[in-house]
This record gives structure tokens, sequence and C-alpha cells, in this order.
């Protein structure tokens, strides 16, 4: 019934996870997968881009919990962008935007990236 | 089977010395106008006939049933053709033509004995019938039927002609005399030789029995021939009807036999041939209902070898099954483990490719002499021939089955589509089984789900805290099963009552045990902190400490003072609670992190406490994001809006009330549409004033 799709883009040392439909405990591997295969080509800094993902459930966030310290720990990080203002809400109420950096533009996560 | 059989040789062999003993008396004296070498010749035909009969239609014919039934028919047709006689220019019934005194002093025991000569005819011609009407088709019936006719016409023909008619019935010109004889004659065999052709009965026969019959058939023909009842000269001269009925089917019962006889003659080389494929389609045939009585997997391998062994004769067959990529032996039958143990796998793995490779049989008629099994051959000396099966359903591998014999060329060309023909019925029947197991699994998981599910709702409040001036009401629906969502009511000390609502991210087991976890760390941790944050704190160096990182939890935790009215909220990441006071909807989302997301310091560092000050009438409404991310069938979620009008709506305040109204609105809403979250919700409704005083007037 929910459908779901990642596709990735690297832009340079940065790789750009596109994230569609619906993220539940049902996809959540497949996002997963995704991270996983970026960290295996040590390619640790990574955005993941929202503007199509219509839901998100905790099994969801859980990916992001479950990345971001061992990311950290490799100077690496998961900025987060374009999310829709749906999304942003359960961001918003589970205090994520203290923990991750949330971006409108795309590029703004890109340019962080390389200044930093 | 041995009884029958036993009974059959005695029929045969009483018939057959009665009939010598017949033929040796040929110039025997005669008894009543008979000479008793016929009767007795007759008796033994009869008697061996009778033999046949069970011997091929493998059943009593029901003859002595029929008797009551066919001996007075046959008695009122005899009557009538004895009739015609009488009607006839000469004397019918002519007892007293006959020469002897001995007839003429008791007559009606002479015309017993024709009549039972008679009967034994009949008897025989039914007999003969049975055989005919084995596998009839639509003109058997009416080809017997008018041969039948032929002979009654013949029998009234002759009922008008001189019984002592110079020559008649001594020889075959004696059936061409005149016009009318020569065309009931030319009719008669006409019709005697299309029934003569009704040999169908001995494709059934196997090749000990075709055997016997053949013998049997032989030695009755001959006695046939012998047979001299209907021209007998005392009863023509007595009844010429009578005589010629029995003259007629002598004819017919000789020419059938020897056409059946040369049927049976030439199908005797291929018999045994013939025997083999009956047995083999037998075996198919009964195969399916043997293999679909069989309740476990242990029996049906064991029975798939045994049979498999069986339908092609083969010395040994062992069974593989496939289990993910890996083979092993799961049944063997005729042959020590050990033996196949010692085959390398790499003679196994050879012969399971070919099988594949061959349309699933593969066939190696001599193990010596081929080099792609040499290694078979050295580990399994034995070994003639192989002959290995795929085992499938619908394309799928299930496993392969060995047979082996040690002939060289022990297998037929047959053997391959048997064997085959076999393993995709044991493939279905594999698959049946696996099928079975799976939904006898199912059964049981979810049996223990329920068990699960009934274990995680007992561990939430069974009994909601009793509160003067307030009214608590919860619900708790998981999605599955089990599920991470929970709620408690923690009272501590005299006044005040700790209200969690929590959910834990994920779904199902894993979710679940680390709710029943957190209830135990919430209920140890809320009597030590006054303050909400320090209890939420405290739970989040918990959750960091022992969950896995992918999993945090949300709660939102509010510590209700029913002596002061008043209500501290902390919320960890939670949904919102609402207030709502006058129709009003106010929500509470004091700031902070979902459990587990960061250190202790951090959280600590973030999170928010709000202070509520309560009147009476007012509603507190908690809740997880399963009720506002409920979905219907279109994928639009109930939404907060939805949920803050329905909030707003309330009229009657009523914890109970409030949380019927919103779980109504949210099936309506959902209309069907499969949960997808656990959904809980919270609701503590504070007495109006006036109520208060009442019950508290009521109560002094």
């Amino acid at each position: 019934m929910s459908s779901f799709d990642v596709k990735r883009k690297d832009v340079e040392s940065v790789s750009i996870v596109y994230l569609k439909g619906y993220l539940d405990a049902h996809t959540a591997p497949e996002f997963e997968g995704a991270l996983q295969e970026l960290v295996d080509e040590e390619r640790v800094r990574i955005i993941v881009n929202l503007a199509e993902l219509s839901y998100i459930s905790s099994a969801g966030l859980g990916v992001f919990m479950g990345f971001i310290e061992d990311l950290r720990s490799k100077s690496g990080d998961i900025k987060i962008v374009e999310p829709t203002d749906k999304v942003f809400r359960v961001f918003d109420l589970l205090g994520f935007p203290v923990l991750y950096e949330i971006f409108q533009e795309e590029a703004e996560a890109i340019e962080k990236y390389k200044v930093s | 089977m041995i009884r029958r059989r036993n009974l059959n040789l005695s029929l045969i062999v009483t018939g057959l010395i009665l009939f010598i003993a017949g033929l040796l008396k040929e110039n025997a004296p005669l008894f009543m106008g008979v000479p008793q070498s016929e009767l007795l010749m007759t008796t033994g035909l009869f008697l061996a006939f009778a033999a046949l009969a069970r011997l091929v239609t493998f059943q009593e014919l029901a003859l002595t049933k029929r008797l009551g039934r066919f001996i007075p028919l046959l008695l009122l047709f005899w009557a009538g053709i004895v009739g015609l006689e009488a009607l006839s220019p000469w004397e019918g019934m002519r007892l007293t033509a006959l020469p002897l005194p001995v007839h003429t002093a008791v007559p009606w025991l002479y015309a017993l004995l024709l009549f039972l000569t008679l009967a034994v005819g009949a008897v025989v011609v039914l007999i003969v019938k049975s055989l005919i009407y084995v596998q009839q088709s639509r003109s058997t019936s009416a080809n017997f039927i008018i041969m039948g006719a032929f002979i009654l016409l013949r029998a009234c023909y002759f009922s008008q002609q001189d019984p002592l008619g110079v020559g008649r019935f001594r020889g075959w010109e004696d059936y061409v005399q005149t016009a009318p004889e020569v065309i009931l004659i030319s009719g008669l065999m006409l019709f005697v030789a299309i029934n003569g052709f009704r040999c169908k009965w001995i494709h059934h026969l196997t090749r000990g029995q075709k055997v016997t019959v053949f013998f049997v058939g032989l030695l009755l023909n001959a006695m046939a021939h012998g047979m001299i009842i209907g021209a007998a000269p005392a009863m023509r001269v007595v009844s010429t009807a009578t005589a010629s009925i029995l003259r007629d089917a002598q004819l017919f019962v000789t020419l059938y036999m020897s056409m059946a006889l040369l049927g049976i003659l030439f199908q005797l080389p291929s018999a045994g041939l013939m025997d083999r494929r009956m047995r083999e389609i037998h075996f198919l045939q009964g195969l399916g209902a043997t293999l679909g009585t069989v309740r476990n997997r242990e029996e049906l391998i064991a029975k798939t070898t045994e049979l498999g062994r069986q339908v092609i004769a083969a010395d040994g067959a062992w069974l593989e099954l496939k289990s993910g990529e890996s083979y092993w032996v799961a049944g063997v039958n005729g042959l020590k483990p050990e033996v196949i143990d010692k085959i390398p796998d790499s003679v196994i793995e050879s012969l399971r490719t070919m099988a594949k490779t061959h349309d699933h049989t593969f066939l190696i008629n001599d193990v010596s002499r081929d080099r792609r099994v040499s290694g078979l051959r050295y580990h399994f000396k034995k070994t003639g021939a192989i002959l290995v099966s795929t085992i499938r359903f619908k394309r799928r591998e299930i496993g392969t089955l060995y047979t082996v014999s040690y002939d060289r060329f022990g297998f037929v060309e047959e053997s391959r589509g048997l064997l085959k023909a076999f393993s995709d019925q044991v493939g279905v029947a594999l698959e049946n089984m696996r099928l079975m197991q799976v939904t006898i699994d199912q059964k049981v998981y979810k049996e223990e789900l329920r068990v699960a599910h009934d274990a995680q709702m007992s561990l939430l409040p069974q009994t909601l805290p009793g509160l003067d001036a307030a009214e608590i009401s919860a619900f708790c629906e998981t999605a599955n099963e089990i599920g991470g969502d929970f709620y408690d009511f923690i009272p501590v000390g005299s006044d005040r009552v700790d209200i969690i609502v929590g959910d834990v991210s994920g779904k199902g087991a894993s979710a679940a045990f680390y709710m029943a976890e957190l209830k135990g760390v919430v209920q140890a941790a809320a009597p030590h902190f006054q303050c909400p944050k320090a209890i939420l704190t405290e739970i989040n160096q918990f959750v960091r400490k022992h969950f896995e990182s992918d999993t945090f939890v949300t709660m939102i935790y509010g510590v209700y003072n029913h002596k002061l009215n008043t209500l501290e909220l902390a919320r960890a990441g939670h949904t919102p609670m609402a207030l709502v006071r006058d129709r009003g909807v106010t929500w509470s989302e004091p700031e902070g992190l979902g459990l587990g997301l960061a250190t202790n310091d951090r959280f600590e560092r973030t999170i928010k406490k709000e202070h509520l000050s309560l009147e009476p009438g007012d509603l507190l409404f908690f809740m997880t994001d399963g009720l506002i991310e409920a979905r219907d069938t279109q994928a639009d979620e109930f939404g907060e809006t939805r949920l803050t009008d329905i909030l707003a709506a309330q009229k009657k305040i009523e914890a109970a009330a409030v949380i019927e109204d919103v779980k109504q609105a949210m099936e309506a809403f959902s209309g069907g549409a499969t949960r997808h979250d656990d959904v809980t919700m919270v609701a503590l409704t504070l007495n109006e004033k006036e109520e208060v005083n009442r019950v508290e007037g009521e109560s002094q």
C-alpha cells in the first residue's frame, strides 16, 4: 500500500539521499541499507532530502538515530533538508532540530559541508 | 484369494473328472432315455463353466439370487415352445413315441430332465453373456438380443417340423434344406460371429489368469464339442424345439470360446508386460490417495522412498531434500545409510545436475561403463543401473529421488517416465505438507502473540485511580498483537497521581519488551522526584544506557496534584497534551527531546516544564501519535485539527465519554483502513464544582 523509494546522488564528498513516500517500520530497512552502503564506502557526509517524503514513523526516525553517532565519530554528519511541514512537525516534536541541522535548501547544506 | 483359487480349481477338476467319466462310459446304459455318459459330460461342462465365470468376472455371478426369477421365466418360455409344438401337425411332447418303456412309465420325470438340460444350456449362455458384456458398447446388448431372437425363431420353426424327419440334425446340410432354414441359419451365424468378437474381458486378465483360462477354455471347448445333449436323439424326438435351442446354444458357446481362446493365445507372450503396465497404472492411481493420507513429514519421506523403489522395482532408493541452497538425505529405503554417505558429493552433485538438465530424470543403465559416475561404482560396488529424478513443485526444485538397481539395465526406458510421474506426485505431497506446517506454525505463532498481547495489556493499569474530584479514563489499542504504546498512573503519596503516556519507537516484539522494561523504570523513579523533568531525565539515562541506539522513546509526564488542582507537565518528544476549558482547546507542548536521543546533559539542558492550574470542568487529553496519524482508506491522516474540533465540541465533560467520542470519530474516519500504529488515549476530567459539592454533601 505505502510506497517508498530511496535515491542517491553524490556531489563531490557529499552524498545526498532522496527519500520518497512513506518511511515506516516496513520501509525503514531500505533507508537503513542506503545509509549503510554510504558508511561502507566511507562516505560520511550525508544529506537526507525529505522534499518528497510524505510520512515518517518512529521506526524511520530510529534509522537517523542508529547512524548519527557512528557518523559523527568519523567526523561526518547527517543533515536534513527540505522537509515538508508535516514531516518537520514530527521532527520538531521529537526535538530533532536540537540534534540535527535542518535546512530549507539542499544547497545550503552542501555549502555547510564545504566550509567545514 | 487362496480360497477362491482353490474353489475354482476344484470346480474345474470335478468337472473334468465327470466329463472324462462320461466319455469313458461311451456305451453306458440309458438313464431315463439319456445315456448316462451325456449326463455326466453335461454336468462336468457346467461345473467347469462356473469356475471359468468366477475366474473371469472376479465375482460370483449372482445366479443363485437370480434363479428365483430365472427358473419360472425359463419354464414359461419352455411351456410356450412346447405349446407351439402341440399346435404342429405332429404330436407335441411325444413321450409316448419314446422307444423305452421307462419313459412311458414316468413321463414327467423325463420332462423335468429335459427342462433341466435346457436350464443348464441357458446358464452357460448367460455366463458367456456376462463375458460379452464386459466393456459393453451401445450395440453389444442389441447384438446379443438379436442372436437370441434368431435362436428363438429357429426353435419356433423347428417346433413345426417333423421330429422324426430323416437325417435332421445330423450334419451341416441338415440346416439348409429349405429357404426359411437358410435364412434363419445365416442370421444366426452372422450374429454368433458378431458376438464372438466381443472378447474384451481377456484384456483384464493377469498373466496367470490368462494361462489358466486358456487351458481351462481349451478343455471346455473340447467338452462342448463332445456335448451332444442338444442333438441327443431321444430329446429330439420328444421336443424338436428344445433340441434346437440347445443345439444353437452349443454352436454359439463353442464358437465364442474358440474366438476367446485364440485371443488369449495371441496375447500370452506379451501378457507379462501388460501385467506390469497394469500394475504401474494402478500404482500411480492409488498413489495420490496413499500420499494424501500421510500425516507427517517423516512418514511422507519414508513412504516416498518405499513407493519410489516399488514403482520401478528398484533395489534401493533415497530421497534428498533441498533446504536453501544445500541438500540433505532425508530418507533411505533398501540401502544402508552409510552406503550413501560414502558416495562422494561430486558424484551426487553431477547426478543431480544431470537429472535437472535432462528433463528432470536421468538414467544410467550401466554404471560400470559410464565415466560420469565412475566414483559411484567405486564406492558403491553393487550398483548396476541408477535412475535419478528431480522432485519439483511448479518448477521449483524441492529435492531429488535416487533409485538404484543392482542389475545392469535393471531399468527400462519406461521406468523414467514412471519415476517422473511419481516424483511429480511426491512434489505435490511435499508441498502440501509444507503448507500445512506453515499453517500450523502460523496458528501457534498467532496464539503466542495473543498470549504476549494479553501479557502486555496486563501491564497497563487494570484499575483506574479513584479520585474525589476527578475522573480518569484510558484506551489503548495496538496495531499488531503487541505494540510499543503504554500509559500508567502512579499514585505517589496522598495527593499526587502521576499520569504517563509513552511510545517506544518501532513496532512489535522489541518495542513491547522495552515498554515492559520502561514501566518498571518509571514506577521505580516516580517516588524519588517531585519534578517531571527530573524523572524524564532519569529515564533518558536508562534508555541511553540499555536500549539499542536506534530505539528511542517519547513520553509525556504529568504530575497531577489533586489537592492543589495543579499539573506539572514535561514532555520528552511526545505528542502534546490538550487542555480543554470552556470549549477552548490549548495544546501544551513544553520543549523536550525524545528519550534516548541525546546525552543526559543535553537532555537536561533542553527539557522544559509547564505548570498548569486546573479548574473544575477542565479536560486533560493525552495521546500518542497513532491517534492523529490514523489514516483513512485514502491515506489521509486524522490530524490535530479534527481532534481539536472533537475535543472542543464536548458538552458533557466526562472522561470515559470523551474517550468513546474520540474513538468513534477515529474509527468512523479510518473506515476500515488498516491501523498502522498503536493508539493510546488518556483523559482526565475535573468534576464541576456543584457536582463536587453534591458528592461531598451525599457522603456527609
